[in-house]
């Protein structure tokens, strides 16, 4: 087997730390994450890692990398990514003067890194896979799986909306998560608006999925409507995902604690309408295929990815 | 195609780091005590341009958790009587970290001058 060129690999690390950065820079400039990261646990953050690795496993297999991909490569990979996002999040905290080796402990700077890195690391995932140009090597391409396995079989298709909508949804609701906002928002909002943000994600997810002709979503030949049991499956686990996404998101930037449940919900309900933003049209997008034209003609009609 | 020097030498490195990282969590998740924010002041006489009657507060905080809104307060003292008082505000102490701030009075600095320091109160994040 031919060796990949030292130029193709730097190329290929430019755009992971691009990507990385695009998506993570709100994070590294939110005085709130900063802030998380003073009264996170050890344990809490050695659950975040394993998390995030999980995830970058699963953007890799599905959307990530080339299709001839082995599990080994993907693990290997997905080491690299967790590394570089470690670093570049470290070198940018340093950068911003938010590192201070006199006066903060090696505690202090570790956790602060590792809240920051795990963002910034599938940002750095998705920008080695979707930065580059289209067809002009095999890196761009849909995963593990080939374009004709990828589509069949309802649980296998289902993990993949379920991972790739974790990965784009946790990108936005991570942004918005740690913000004193949330909460702000959660405390004074009325119940019947809080449901109402819950049709509104609804009808969002719906309406991206199924009926705009958003890229990647869901195609029938012209004028047939899809079925409303496909409908309903879809947007329920888009939906479901980002509840559960921005659930966690708040619970590990620590604005679960000392609140009662009611806002609790409030606050999940909130970022869920930015999260399943990101789980439904987020999703399409970073799960772009690299020969658009040839998949339609291989499947007239496809279910969304 | 095959991995080159490049990728695994990034790949020797990022699982170096990541591995190092997980054994420091695993320590400190075995030595970890969520214990109230414990805060030490510490103040040190300094100068400014001005020759004001200024000093430096150093202020850590010994527990796990952090403190917030920490106000401490300065009394200027000589000869057992209190000739000024002053307060510092520290918006975050987080664990095991120093935060800095600097006080000034306006009686102007002399021999025989004693300092007070006492923390007033502080709150939870």
């Amino acid at each position: 087997m031919q060796k990949k060129p030292i130029g193709d690999s730097l190329q290929e690390y430019g755009r992971g730390l691009i990507g990385g950065l695009i998506f993570s820079l709100p994070l590294l400039f939110t005085m709130e994450v900063w802030w998380s990261s003073y009264r996170i646990s050890p344990l809490l953050l050695l659950l975040n890692i394993a998390l995030t690795y999980a995830l970058l496993l699963g953007y890799n297999a599905y959307a990530g990398l080339r299709e001839s991909a082995s599990w080994k490569e993907v693990a290997i990979d997905s080491v690299e990514e967790l590394g570089i996002g470690l670093v570049l999040a470290f070198l940018f905290l340093m950068l911003l003067g938010l590192i201070d080796f006199n006066t903060m402990s090696l505690e202090r700077i570790v956790y602060m890194v590792i809240t920051e890195a795990l963002t910034v690391a599938v940002g750095v995932s998705i920008g080695t896979a979707q930065l580059g140009t289209s067809g002009s090597n095999e890196d761009v391409s849909l995963g593990m799986q080939d374009s004709s396995s990828k589509k069949k079989g309802k649980g296998g298709s289902t993990l993949e909306l379920v991972v790739l909508a974790v990965c784009a949804g946790m990108l936005l609701a991570a942004n918005i998560a740690p913000t004193d906002e949330v909460f702000e928002l959660a405390t004074t909002i009325k119940p019947l608006l809080v449901l109402a943000i819950v049709l509104v994600s609804l009808v969002l997810n719906g309406v991206i999925l199924f009926y705009i002709g958003f890229r990647g979503a869901f195609e029938t030949p012209a004028n047939q409507k899809p079925h409303v049991m496909e409908v309903i499956w879809n947007v329920s686990i888009t939906y479901g995902t980002a509840f559960c996404v921005s659930a966690g998101a708040l619970w590990f930037y620590g604005r679960f604690e000392g609140t009662g449940l009611q806002t609790c919900i409030h606050m999940t309900v909130i970022l869920s309408l930015v999260a399943s933003l990101g789980a439904s049209a987020g999703r399409l997008l970073l799960d772009q295929e690299a020969e658009p034209d040839s998949s339609k003609t291989d499947n007239y009609e496809k279910e969304p990815a | 195609m095959k991995k080159n020097l490049l990728e695994w030498s990034v790949f020797a490195a990022s699982l170096l780091l990541v591995l190092g990282l997980i054994g420091y969590l695993v320590v400190k998740s075995f030595s970890y005590q969520d214990t109230p924010p414990d805060l030490r002041v510490s103040i040190a006489s300094t100068t400014d341009s001005l020759e004001r009657n200024i000093y430096k507060l150093e202020l850590v905080n010994k527990g796990t958790q952090t403190a917030e809104n920490i106000a401490v307060e300065v009394i200027l003292e000589m000869d057992g009587k209190e000739l000024e008082t002053t307060e510092a505000l520290f918006p975050q102490a987080p664990t095991q970290s120093i935060e800095e701030a600097w006080i000034t009075f306006r009686a102007k600095r002399a021999a025989g001058q004693k300092l007070k320091v006492h923390i007033l109160g502080y709150n939870r994040p």
